[in-house]
């Protein structure tokens, strides 16, 4: 099973609409996919009805070590991906003495889904390179960097790849998919700017091709946590993030 | 929109950025053999003056007026004591005697690393040793700063880790690291800086100190030219963050 961070320093640069959207298009392509809704605020499990609003989910099995995953995870209409909520337990300190458990419950994490066929397990993270993101980080295969083609984001970008290098420290073997730009809006000089600045400073095989484009497809579908595939006119999108799959499955050696 | 140079600094980004573009699987054998001990038969003595670096937020003992001022004393005092116990020798002198073959190398050869690591280990914590999380770290120091080897000693003065081998470089540092804290004493700073000096022709020994949860560690990193303020604030946090993490 491998392992994607889907993480950033900056908050609201749609990682979450990444997230959902990715795992949607690697679980329509075959894989056996799990969406882990890490990220205490955030949408994932939005889509869920209210009552299943109160499962147990992530932050509950970090907490409780008697869970196990299989009683965590929530099936979707596609039989090949499933989601796992942030559950009720509130978010933990990287600093407390608890840790290392949770480092030890990450790696059970890990080895329970892979024990249950999963090939792709993709992380929705909190904002921020700490915390709870960086015990993540510390397990995770990958790790893939939504970044706002917006000017003000440019200037989050060394910090990211500061709090990258640590992470690298910590986790040799995470390996640094790239960024990928979102809510890019073409028609606009310094959205359009933004993205070109930012290719041109980085390695290219640091910048994802795919560029998810600002849109209201992603703000319908994000506001009811679900893919913006199945929304209407989503067509284009499944298109957009198969292309992100097959760059990503590239980059990981799937495909070389 | 305002040129994108006006808000990052580009060299050290696309530098950052090609670090983390190494892959994982990334063969060690690219690194510099850590068993070449630096400080060998290159050896050419000091450069004229050893340079205080600027810490960047870590803070510099540079510019700190009579701080500065003795911290440079004390490394001409330190200069002096290593000239007089032999462990230093003037370029000139010692290209003659590298051509006559009069250089014993008994004195350049490395120091069991073995034995002064586990006499500087510090106490394990969570299950990880110090010296456990830090056997990536060397790695990650060649791959985001070009170092060639390192070394890493307790305050003290004891050593924790030593890819560089050479105690002639320990005791360098240890002086080196000395001076910098008797300069922050007398600057009356709460921070210490970083200092580097050349050890041969094209390696320059940087030394930084850094404080961790489990205490006061001095850095020592052999690089082919000095780091910037930005690159020493990058080594601090990187180590910081392999000490004082208990995750991995």
């Amino acid at each position: 099973m491998v392992t994607i961070a889907i993480s950033s320093q900056k908050g609201g640069v749609g990682k979450t609409t990444v997230a959902i959207n990715l795992a949607h298009a690697f679980g329509r392509s075959g894989s056996r996919t799990v969406l882990v809704d890490a990220d205490p605020q955030g949408s994932v499990g939005l889509s869920l009805t209210r009552q299943s609003r109160l499962l147990s989910g992530f932050y509950d099995y970090i907490d409780d070590g008697e869970l196990k995953v299989e009683g965590l995870l929530v099936p979707t209409r596609m039989q090949t991906l499933s989601l796992i909520p942030a559950g009720q337990a509130s978010d933990y300190d990287l600093n407390g003495s608890s840790s290392a458990v949770v480092t030890s419950r990450l790696r059970n994490l890990h080895s329970e889904l892979e024990d249950l066929g999963m090939d792709i397990c993709i992380i929705d993270t909190a904002a921020g390179l700490f915390g709870a993101t960086a015990d993540v980080l510390s397990m995770a295969d990958a790790v893939l960097v939504p970044q706002q083609a917006e000017p003000l984001g440019i200037r989050s970008v060394p910090k990211m790849l500061e709090a990258l290098t640590r992470m690298r420290i910590a986790n040799p073997r995470l390996m640094i998919l790239g960024v990928v730009l979102t809510m890019m809006q073409e028609l606009l000089p310094e959205s359009r700017d933004t993205g070109q600045a930012l290719r041109a400073i980085m390695p290219p095989e640091m910048v994802m091709n795919t560029v998810v484009p600002r849109g209201d497809v992603f703000v319908k579908a994000s506001a009811r946590g679900l893919p913006a595939g199945v929304m209407d006119g989503g067509d284009e999108v499944l298109a957009l993030f198969d292309r992100l799959r097959i760059e990503i499955e590239s980059r990981l050696g799937f495909m070389s | 929109m305002d040129p994108i140079e006006s808000w990052v600094d580009v060299s050290e980004l696309r530098r950052m950025a090609d670090a983390l573009l190494i892959r994982p699987e990334h063969p060690e054998g690219s690194r510099a053999d850590p068993h070449a001990g630096p400080f060998g038969a290159q050896f050419e003595g000091f450069e004229a003056e050893p340079v205080l670096g600027n810490g960047g937020t870590l803070g510099s003992v540079a510019g700190q007026g009579r701080g500065a001022s003795k911290a440079r004393d004390a490394l001409a005092s330190a200069r002096e004591l290593a000239r007089k116990g032999g462990l230093l020798e003037g370029s000139g002198k010692r290209t003659r005697e590298l051509r006559s073959g009069g250089l014993e190398e008994k004195s350049l050869s490395p120091s069991p690393p073995k034995e002064k690591a586990e006499e500087g280990l510090p106490k394990e914590r969570d299950g990880n040793s110090v010296l456990e999380r830090l056997a990536p770290f060397g790695g990650w120091l060649h791959d985001a700063l070009g170092s060639r080897s390192y070394f890493l000693l307790e305050r003290s003065g004891k050593v924790v880790l030593d890819e560089a081998k050479s105690e002639k470089l320990h005791h360098l540092a240890r002086t080196l690291a000395q001076a910098a804290f008797t300069a922050k004493r007398q600057a009356g700073t709460a921070a210490v800086g970083n200092l580097h000096i050349k050890v041969e022709q094209g390696a320059i020994l940087e030394v930084i100190p850094v404080n961790t949860r489990e205490g006061l560690f001095i850095l020592g990193v052999l690089l082919d030219k000095p780091l910037v303020p930005r690159q020493v604030e990058t080594a601090a946090r990187g180590l910081q963050q392999v000490v004082d993490s208990s995750s991995f």
